[in-house]
């Protein structure tokens, strides 16, 4: 069961439109290291999970990312707002408009839709966790090649907030790495996976 | 002496340490004899709610932290003293503020959504 809440997890403001930053950034609605592949593969890892500790940090950061896919999108929306005609041919936007219009829709910045094959649910806490970390670190990669290309200071502070948000979560999977350890080392490490073998 | 037995006020005590350091911890220092307008209403629940989230991830893997879950306790009460406060006097932001707020109509369609000019 979810709420929704009627506001950005941080404020996004933006008075600039920008159609070909718009189209850099979308990478992170619906790319490989975007925000809705983290959401799912943390949400979909979740049920098999046998550590309640790491059941609970997979539920919230599978929340918190669907809050920073809402706010990527905001700033794809107010980087895309009222473009005329001209606007969108002139910025290389046309390939985008003419599937979209201005609505939002998730794809990697190349243009290749969103898939569940950009990451797995395996069923094995250790090698779970692992996918996590990496996904972590290449969503946090992702933003810094964002922040290196965006010049509006109105675009990168909260560009610079969600990539905050990809180290804290690494530490948070890193904590239940060693817990999922912790626990193993205590009866056969490696022997067994404890998400099937009983 | 005197006088900082006077200044042992919650709010106006400049030269206590303890005070300074909770106004430092805690994200959501507000004055409450002068009533927030909504810009810092907003930012106020933004950054209690921040605190929030914060907390709750930390938590999920510290569960016995016994200042953690004290620092939890105080931020989610500001956070839905304000998100009631927010709901009242400009609609609701959560379902579970909507009662009050909304008797005549129904607000939480009212107000511009997060994303739109205007929005939270």
């Amino acid at each position: 069961m979810w709420n929704y809440e009627k506001r950005l997890q941080y404020p996004v403001k933006i008075s600039q439109t920008n159609p070909q930053i718009a189209k850099i950034i979308i990478t992170q609605f619906g790319g490989p290291d975007g925000e809705l592949g983290a959401s799912m593969r943390y949400l979909a890892q979740r049920y098999t999970m046998p550590y309640k500790e790491v059941t609970g940090i997979l539920t919230d950061i599978g929340t918190e990312e669907l809050a920073h896919l809402e706010m990527v999108c905001a700033i794809v929306y107010q980087l895309t707002k009222n473009l005329t005609p001209e606007e969108i041919e002139r910025s290389g936007f046309a390939p985008y408009y003419v599937d979209h219009t201005l609505a939002l829709w998730p794809q990697a910045a190349s243009g290749t839709p969103w898939s569940a094959t950009t990451f797995q649910s395996k069923g094995d806490p250790i090698t779970d966790l692992h996918e996590d970390l990496a996904a972590e670190q290449k969503a946090r990669t992702t933003y810094d090649n964002i922040l290196r290309l965006v010049k509006d200071p109105e675009v990168a502070d909260p560009i610079r907030f969600l990539r905050q948000r990809e180290l804290v979560h690494y530490q948070r999977f890193g904590e239940s790495l060693r817990i999922v350890q912790e626990k193993l080392d205590s009866q056969n490490f490696y022997a067994f996976n404890p998400e099937f073998d009983k | 002496m005197n006088n900082n037995m006077m200044n042992n006020g919650m709010y106006n005590n400049n030269g206590n340490n303890n005070a300074m350091n909770r106004r430092r911890r805690d994200m959501s220092a507000r004055t409450p004899d002068q009533p927030m307008n909504r810009r810092q209403l907003l930012n106020h629940i933004n950054q209690v709610s921040f605190a929030v989230d914060e907390t709750k991830l930390y938590l999920d893997t510290h569960p016995c932290d016994r200042e953690a879950l004290a620092y939890f306790r105080e931020m989610s009460h500001k956070r839905n003293h304000a998100l009631k406060e927010y709901a009242e006097a400009y609609g609701p932001l959560t379902i579970d503020t909507a009662a009050e707020s909304c008797t005549e109509r129904w607000n939480w369609i009212n107000e511009p959504w997060p994303w739109q000019e205007g929005g939270c």
